[in-house]
């Protein structure tokens, strides 16, 4: 909150709705989705997505966007505050610590992540990877940028290093200018210019057809089948219903802890139904029309069927920066194209990650009395100092044990005990009067039932398959090879440290309002 | 392989349902808005 004590808001709706969208927005819509669908039953997997997102996407962008209003009521930014006023326990604020855990968690190696695409922007307009032309040299020039391998292009992580430093230097500029400033301007200017540059690829892509008329097999139409191609015996096996909720889950951002703190500085009569539904609308689009017609598509046309999932196996990284790079080299103005895929992804990743951002922003503010510029500088000194175990040890897997707990389990985890919370601790009666107070139309009715009863059902039934699948696994380090098992519980220890300082800056927030109420009892 | 029948049939309504929810939503939000 500005020291003046006037809480900050949204200039506009649509530059609310866009920011939320620019949350929800990411990597994973043009790298994740379209390998999901084509690995887990193609067309027929439209079918669980679809009714996921019924059951569980827009029930949660919902509660989020209530939840968030509510809490923004007491001028409470962030969840631990946002619990304490649904939950009148002690214990509330401290589950609301995961929110901040998870995305300031989130921040530091997506943020990593990103600085990557800003990094393959700048290659591809200069051209700096052009001559790698097969998967293992273009695979090789990723890696020797990220340091995990010797190349002749890079010779150390300086490249990388200072490319973090500046990414995150944007994020924490955007932070500081505020809400309208600075994160409303920027979801304004990169979300429509993402979604231009995603049109401009997929209708060059279509356009493709059959690069090589020798391989007829080889084409953009069989790109497109690989994803929308139903396979229906697929449905009876539930590891690909599994893949559909969770996908919903990551794609809409939802139980991070972000949403909520957007939401928290609408006034309390502004509307929730239509902004929520067309945040998640936008993000839809940007997934199932653009995302599924670009890198899937387009990889099939040059490597064929058979090369194409063996990168969809390797993983959304050798989508995005080995398959990519090496079809930018073989098409007209594939400079141009290059640099627009990753800035694409750049705008994609930088308007999640200032979400990320804000959740600990606003509990410094709000439950601190900070003034923006300290609490961005607290975020930053903390952020800046983890990251360095990021970069360094990337090699080892570092970030997939950070990516695991706070970006995997831990949002199922979040949601589950928000929903439970705000829709029956709260009350399900409250929640949805909270939910539909200055609708731009009211909620279906059955939304309600499906809030109270089978959301949270559905979030308990993935956190227990979840849990017994992979965090067992992960946490017996299944299937890591023994050099690297230190780094993977140094990335434990780190974030059992920021767990604890976010959990001791919460104590101490709520030892100050207590004293604060003793002298005015006084 | 291509395309067939039912990835043609499945792509036309994912893709409307979605275009469509899109645009009726950013159509109210702008009503809204000029209210």
């Amino acid at each position: 909150m500005p020291s003046n004590g006037e809480r900050e808001q949204w200039g506009s709706k649509i530059g609310l709705i866009l920011a939320v969208a620019g949350n929800a927005v990411g990597l994973g819509n043009f790298l994740r989705f379209p390998v999901q669908a084509a690995q887990n039953g193609g067309g027929a997997f439209m079918i669980p997505y679809f009714i996921f997102f019924l059951i569980l996407g827009i029930p949660l962008m919902w509660i989020e966007w209530g939840i968030g209003r509510h809490g923004g009521r007491f001028n409470h930014g962030s969840a631990p505050g946002m619990f304490d006023v649904l939950w009148k326990n002690k214990l509330a604020k401290y589950f609301g610590a995961l929110g901040l855990f998870i995305s300031m968690t989130i921040l530091i190696y997506y943020t990593y992540i990103e600085s990557w695409t800003l990094g393959f922007s700048i290659f591809s307009a200069t051209k700096l990877y052009f001559n790698e032309t097969t998967a293992d040299a273009m695979r090789n020039f990723l890696y020797s940028y990220q340091g995990r391998a010797v190349g002749d292009h890079f010779t150390s992580l300086l490249p990388a290093y200072l490319l973090m430093l500046v990414t995150f230097g944007l994020n924490f500029w955007v932070l500081y200018k505020g809400i309208s400033k600075g994160i409303e301007k920027l979801a304004k200017i990169a979300l429509p210019l993402l979604l231009i540059f995603a049109l401009v690829l997929a209708i060059r892509i279509m356009f493709l057809g059959t690069p090589n008329p020798a391989i007829p097999e080889n084409s953009v139409w069989n790109g497109f089948g690989f994803i929308w191609n139903p396979n229906f015996k697929l449905l009876s096996n539930p590891s690909i219903w599994l893949a559909a909720a969770g996908q919903i889950f990551f794609t809409l951002s939802v139980g991070m802890g972000t949403i909520h703190a957007y939401a928290s500085y609408l006034k309390p009569k502004d509307d929730i139904a239509l902004s929520g539904l067309t945040t998640a609308a936008t993000n839809e689009f940007a997934e199932v029309v653009l995302g599924a017609a670009i890198a899937i598509p387009v990889a099939v046309a040059y490597f064929g069927l058979n090369e194409t999932q063996l990168f969809a196996k390797a993983g959304a990284f050798d989508l995005g920066f080995v398959s990519m790079p090496l079809i930018f080299q073989k098409i007209p103005l594939g400079a141009f194209f290059g640099s627009l895929w990753f800035l694409l992804l750049f705008f994609a990743g930088i308007t999640s990650s200032v979400a990320m951002g804000q959740p600990v922003v606003a509990f410094l503010e709000d439950e601190f009395g900070m003034s923006r510029g300290k609490a961005v500088g607290a975020l930053a000194v903390v952020v800046l100092i983890a990251v360095q175990f990021v970069v360094f040890f990337q090699k080892y897997g570092f970030l997939n044990e950070m990516d695991y707990w706070a970006g995997t389990f831990g949002l199922v985890v979040f949601a589950l005990i928000e929903t439970v919370l705000f829709m029956w601790v709260f009350g399900a009666d409250k929640a949805w009067a909270e939910m539909n107070e200055g609708g731009d139309f009211g909620i279906p009715k059955i939304f309600y039932y499906i809030m109270k009863f089978v959301t949270p059902v559905v979030l308990f039934v993935l956190m227990i398959w979840w849990f017994i699948d992979t965090a067992i696994p992960t946490l017996m380090l299944n299937g890591v090879a023994d050099q690297d098992k230190p780094y993977y519980w140094g990335s434990r220890i780190l974030m059992v440290a920021l767990a604890i300082l976010i959990l001791l800056f919460v104590k101490k927030a709520w030892g100050k309002y207590s004293n604060k109420n003793e002298m005015l009892a006084e | 392989m291509g395309l067939t029948t039912g990835g043609i049939i499945f792509l036309v309504i994912a893709w409307g349902c979605v275009i469509t929810l899109t645009i009726y939503c950013f159509n109210r939000v702008l009503k809204s808005e000029k209210k």
